[in-house]
């Protein structure tokens, strides 16, 4: 293990404080220059007390590619980690990010099949008329928060319409998913356990029913159809469900409200965004953004065995943590890696992770960007800061909570 | 070694040697521009569709129902001689084989 003042002086990966002020980038560019991983004390969730911090990106990748070195089913992200195989003890057990193969690729498959390329390019129409019912709502608005009117609503809305959940009912399912997705960061399985079977008595009853008697190309559509064939159980269609909603709403809104924190904080990000958008596209922008923001900093894998990874000896049951935010800065693979530059060649950021459990909503992430882009430009948007951005209080998503904003145009 | 030659939409084309594994892996790992194979070849993403060059196709072995399944989500409409490039592996009767990346996936 490596020890030394450096290591001794990373602030503690557990506490929220740590990332009160931002993400610790600076800590993080220390740990990828020393060779090994950090190792992390703590006995929340953990079966050998604590984790491996992982930050240099090549080692990630090594690990997210070979899923039987390094398993997700006992969580694929801490502190929902050190779970029990047994489905009866472990209410995430039908969780996609918490499979691994063969039982997740025949799950991921289904979910693909639903959101996949080509499936997803056809979204645009319906993800533009969420988008320009947001952006006339706030047209009427001086002042007001950027995360409520904006950030928030559109990927609830979106993942709402993406699972077929009827209008009336889009906030209920919205408000069940932050709960899950709170109670998922106390590593408190029963409270989670709780919040899951509320939603899975509403798919049952309600929603499910519906589908049946009415089907749509919506995803709960997919699913039970699926089910019905065999190809996945029940269990595994609701909380693919659940995770839709939780995984879409959280990074999505991360995304939409961090880039344009960004956008009002720094002329420099401004010119280059707008500059960006007119040389290279959209795309190449949002990318950069994605590489700068990286909403969910990090995932989790538990070694199944000992062995060496990164010039690291891990044990069985090690727990590590990947850090996506410190690897889309490494030096190793990105240029000027702290500098924002839409028009660098490097390649795709780990924003979304890579392997098996690669972000699936990754397409639909930037289309909804990519479309507050074009309707705001049309509309030609302009906004100041109108108060002093919050962050939220997480070590797993670079969250922002309030982004008091006032139009100039 | 087999040599594997993939055709981009503009015409350009990269060849590139390899030996036992997926027509996806080692565009990937030598960075042709249009495979992205975002799953890492699980069968489960649909981003390494290629069209295989007629004369190539029927060397091929058939494809599955899942990979069937996938071909209806890529980015362009496949063709009959569509494939996951995933589900292709370079072997040494293939040596020369041809595939075309399509525009839209990127």
């Amino acid at each position: 293990m490596v020890t030394g003042v450096e290591t001794n002086q990373i602030p503690d990966l557990t506490n929220p404080q740590t990332f009160a002020a931002g993400v610790p980038h600076e800590a993080f560019a220390r740990l990828r220059e020393t060779p090994g991983f950090h190792w992390q004390p703590t006995e929340i969730a953990t079966a050998n007390g604590g984790f491996w911090a992982v930050t240099r990106f090549a080692d990630i990748v090594e690990i997210e590619s070979n899923p039987a070195l390094f398993a997700s089913q006992p969580g694929g992200a801490w502190p929902s980690t050190n779970l029990s195989p047994d489905p009866a003890e472990n209410p995430l057990y039908n969780n996609l990010m918490m499979m691994d193969p063969p039982r997740h690729s025949s799950v991921r498959r289904v979910a693909a099949a639903a959101f996949g390329p080509r499936i997803v390019k056809n979204f645009d129409p319906w993800v533009r008329e969420i988008v320009v019912e947001v952006l006339e709502r706030i047209e009427h608005l001086d002042e007001f928060d950027y995360i409520l009117e904006v950030a928030q609503i559109i990927p609830s809305f979106v993942i709402a319409r993406v699972q077929g959940v009827p209008a009336e009912d889009r906030q209920w399912i919205v408000d069940q998913t932050l709960a899950s997705f709170e109670a998922m960061q106390t590593a408190d399985v029963n409270a989670v356990g709780e919040v899951l079977h509320k939603t899975h008595v509403y798919y049952r009853e309600k929603l499910v029913p519906e589908k049946l008697r009415n089907p749509q190309s919506d995803m709960t559509s997919v699913l039970i159809h699926a089910a019905e064939r065999g190809e996945i159980t029940e269990a595994e269609a609701y909380d693919f469900l659940n995770l839709l909603q939780a995984a879409g709403f959280e990074t999505t809104h991360t995304l939409i409200g961090q880039s344009m924190r960004m956008i009002l904080e720094s002329p420099e990000i401004a010119d280059k965004t707008f500059r960006g958008i007119e040389e290279l596209g959209p795309d190449k922008v949002i990318e950069e953004f994605l590489r700068f923001i990286t909403p969910a900093m990090f995932m989790s894998r538990t070694a199944t065995q000992d062995t060496v990874v990164g010039d690291q000896q891990v044990r069985e049951n090690d727990l590590l943590n990947l850090y996506f935010t410190a690897a889309n800065r490494d030096p190793a693979v990105f240029a000027n890696p702290d500098e924002f530059d839409p028009w660098r060649t490097e390649t795709a950021s780990l924003a979304f992770g890579s392997g098996p459990h690669r972000c699936i909503g990754n397409a639909l992430a930037k289309l909804e960007l990519r479309i507050l882009f074009e309707e705001m430009a049309k509309r030609d948007f302009r906004f100041r800061l109108n108060g002093a951005p919050q962050r939220g209080w997480s070590t797993f998503i670079n969250q922002i909570r309030s982004l008091p904003v006032a139009r100039v145009s | 070694m087999a040599r594997v030659i993939y055709v981009q939409p503009d015409g350009s084309s990269t060849t590139c040697a390899a030996d036992g594994r997926s027509l996806m892996k080692v565009a990937v790992e030598n960075l042709v521009p249009g495979i992205i194979g975002e799953c890492g070849g699980d069968l489960s993403c649909a981003t390494c569709h290629v069209f295989v060059d007629e004369a190539w196709f029927g060397k091929l072995k058939p494809r599955s129902d899942d990979e069937e399944s996938l071909l209806d989500v890529t980015s362009e409409e496949p063709t009959e001689t569509s494939r996951l490039s995933c589900q292709v592996t370079l072997t040494d009767d293939l040596d020369g084989i041809v595939v075309h990346v399509p525009s839209t996936q990127r």
